[in-house]
């Protein structure tokens, strides 16, 4: 285990076949086995869900992160996976969390979504940065 | 620990029965090519049709430059455990060079365009590795052992073959059939005798002229209005030992490929002018010019073809007023004005060639400064009645070419058919204000040796004719 954090985002497409109800069962199996499996590898981070795009960031020693990077990149629950940034941090945006959940963006700017309005500095930001790309590529 | 599977198989025989040293390739644990090549002697030749799959990671370098070779070797040992992933107890996976992968279906069932497709999908996806996210691209060859007819060392050029044509064409995979085969090894025997028929050229101890490859015909070119010969077409011919004769369509395009076009065009060059230098006057009083081609790679040369036009004038004694450079209109892409005025102004002349088969083509007429125009036969063949059979408007193709005359008339610049072969497309033609003809009507190409001859004759006839 190397002694260095990483911070890991990307983009892709749902692949997911169904109405809303399937995908979103199977978005809740995702978060459930991510959580658990993210908890064991003291990874964190947030996974955005909406109109067909996932974004997920994740926090976490670089080795580990790489390697679940490959379990992630070669699931068929999605394709046209993007990286969006991948660089060291100082610390953790998503500490307490192992895989924070958000799948109405509107949410985010509502009051009773105060645990990812409050997060400290890049994560919301981050966030923000997302639901901007996602929705440009909705509008496309 | 995931149980053993067919790679692990393979790598495990050809330690048992020491067939390779190391079969496990140290980076990827994968198959060296070596052992590769051992694993594929291991499965039943005779089995009617299995598969090989060739992957290679595109411009794999820029990896191994922008990121470090630490990040380019994580990113092989991924890919590699990518593709194992994907086949498992389907294929065999084998680095069949740096940045190459091979995988051999032994089972003839196996789903091979989705096996290629999900290969190429997987590696394409992104990697992270040594802190860097890596994005690559893909292409993909397959062939079948029914192809490439159960050898395996065909088995693997065939594929490759079939990767090469997914990378010139830049689309994903190619599955690889026999008539690519026969083309890759056409142009490679090709490109072997051009090389060395050039080496043997630039020698200059061409002692027996039955040894030339390379020649010259002429084909010539009449004015309308008096009917004598005012030029001659030089079209180069290659005669090879053993080939016979190869068709410029075949070695032009490679040549150009090659690099190689800029040599035998100077060739051509000189030898034309070296010809035309010697031809005697016509009933005129004036001796013929000679037409070469020029290729557009030539044209990109500049002012180095400048030199080698200006070379073979000065070597050959040939008047620039007696020699015109042919170029399509094609060889326009890049800005050639500075090079084709140039030419006029080494008092070269410059025709427009296959006139109305390239693109933009009345454009280049107001830019360029041209002296002739050279209409394509195509369009002389669509003044035949017959022509009506293919949907070709014949009546239509008489006022195009009267358009044309016209155009050359106001320009004051000549205007040539090319392709007449008959009397009553040549009436047609010269109704139209067409100033020059080329084509069968008045004579095939032929050799140097047979236009002295022609001329000869020319010049006699008009003695005689004086002396009556």
């Amino acid at each position: 285990m190397t002694d260095s954090l990483y911070s890991l985002a990307y983009f892709s497409c749902n692949a997911i076949e169904g109405d809303d109800e399937t995908i979103q069962a199977e978005v809740n199996r995702i978060l459930e086995v991510a959580r658990e499996k993210n908890a064991a590898l003291n990874i964190t981070g947030a996974l955005l869900f909406t109109q067909g795009y996932f974004a997920q960031i994740l926090e976490g020693d670089r080795d580990e992160l790489e390697e679940l990077f490959e379990v992630i990149g070669e699931d068929d629950r999605h394709s046209d996976v993007v990286v969006i940034h991948y660089h060291k941090i100082d610390e953790r945006s998503f500490g307490h969390w192992s895989m924070k959940y958000a799948h109405d963006p509107d949410l985010l700017t509502r009051e009773n979504d105060a645990p990812v309005a409050s997060e400290p500095g890049f994560g919301t930001h981050f966030l923000s940065v997302l639901r901007d790309y996602i929705a440009r590529n909705e509008a496309i | 620990m995931p149980a053993e599977d067919l790679t692990d198989a393979a790598i495990r025989q050809c330690q048992d029965e020491q067939l390779i040293a190391a079969p496990a390739d140290e980076l990827t644990g994968v198959l060296t090519r070596a052992a590769f090549k051992q694993a594929l002697t291991l499965y039943d030749e005779t089995t009617s049709c299995q598969y090989l799959i060739v992957v290679d990671l595109d411009y794999f370098q820029r990896v191994n430059d922008g990121f470090g070779h630490d990040t380019g070797d994580r990113v092989l040992q991924l890919a590699a455990k990518r593709i194992r992933r994907l086949v498992g107890n389907a294929g065999v996976v084998g680095r069949s060079s740096g940045d190459e992968f091979a995988v051999f279906f032994p089972d003839p069932d196996a789903d091979i365009s989705a096996y290629a497709e999900s290969i190429q999908d997987k590696l394409a996806r992104p990697y992270t590795a040594e802190g860097n996210a890596v994005a690559i691209t893909v292409s993909a060859g397959v062939a079948t052992t029914a192809e490439a007819r159960a050898n395996y060392d065909d088995l693997i050029q065939a594929a490759h073959i079939a990767l090469h044509e997914a990378e010139t064409k830049r689309n994903k995979g190619v599955v690889f059939d026999p008539a690519m085969l026969d083309r890759a090894k056409f142009t490679t025997a090709l490109e072997q005798d051009l090389r060395a028929t050039l080496a043997y050229e630039r020698t200059q101890i061409r002692q027996a002229a039955a040894l030339e490859q390379f020649s010259l015909r002429f084909q010539p070119i009449l004015r309308n209005d008096r009917r004598d010969i005012t030029a001659f077409e030089a079209l180069l011919r290659w005669e090879h030992p053993e080939r016979g004769h190869v068709s410029p369509a075949d070695f032009v395009p490679l040549a150009e490929e090659l690099g190689l076009i800029n040599q035998i065009g100077a060739w051509v060059l000189h030898t034309a002018c070296n010809h035309a230098a010697g031809w005697q006057p016509n009933a005129a009083g004036n001796a013929p010019s000679v037409c070469v081609n020029v290729s557009p790679y030539q044209l990109r040369e500049g002012n180095a073809f400048l030199a080698t036009v200006r070379d073979a004038l000065a070597a050959s004694g040939l008047p620039a007023n007696r020699l015109t450079i042919e170029v399509t209109e094609n060889a326009f892409v890049h800005d050639s004005s500075g090079i084709l005025t140039g030419l006029r102004e080494m008092g070269v002349s410059l025709a427009i060639d296959d006139f109305g088969t390239g693109y933009s083509s009345l454009s280049h007429i107001l830019r360029f400064p041209f002296t002739t125009i050279k209409i394509d036969k195509y369009f002389i063949h669509a003044l035949r009645p017959e022509a009506e059979e293919d949907g070709i408007n014949s009546g239509s193709a008489a006022w195009l070419v009267r358009a044309i005359g016209a155009l050359g008339a106001g320009l004051g610049i000549a205007t040539v058919a090319e392709g007449v072969e008959t009397s009553t497309e040549l009436s047609i033609v010269e109704a139209a204000g067409i100033t020059h003809t080329q084509g069968f009507l008045y004579g095939r190409p032929m050799t140097a040796d047979n236009v002295t001859e022609r001329l000869a004759a020319l010049s006699e006839d008009i003695t005689t004719a004086a002396t009556h």
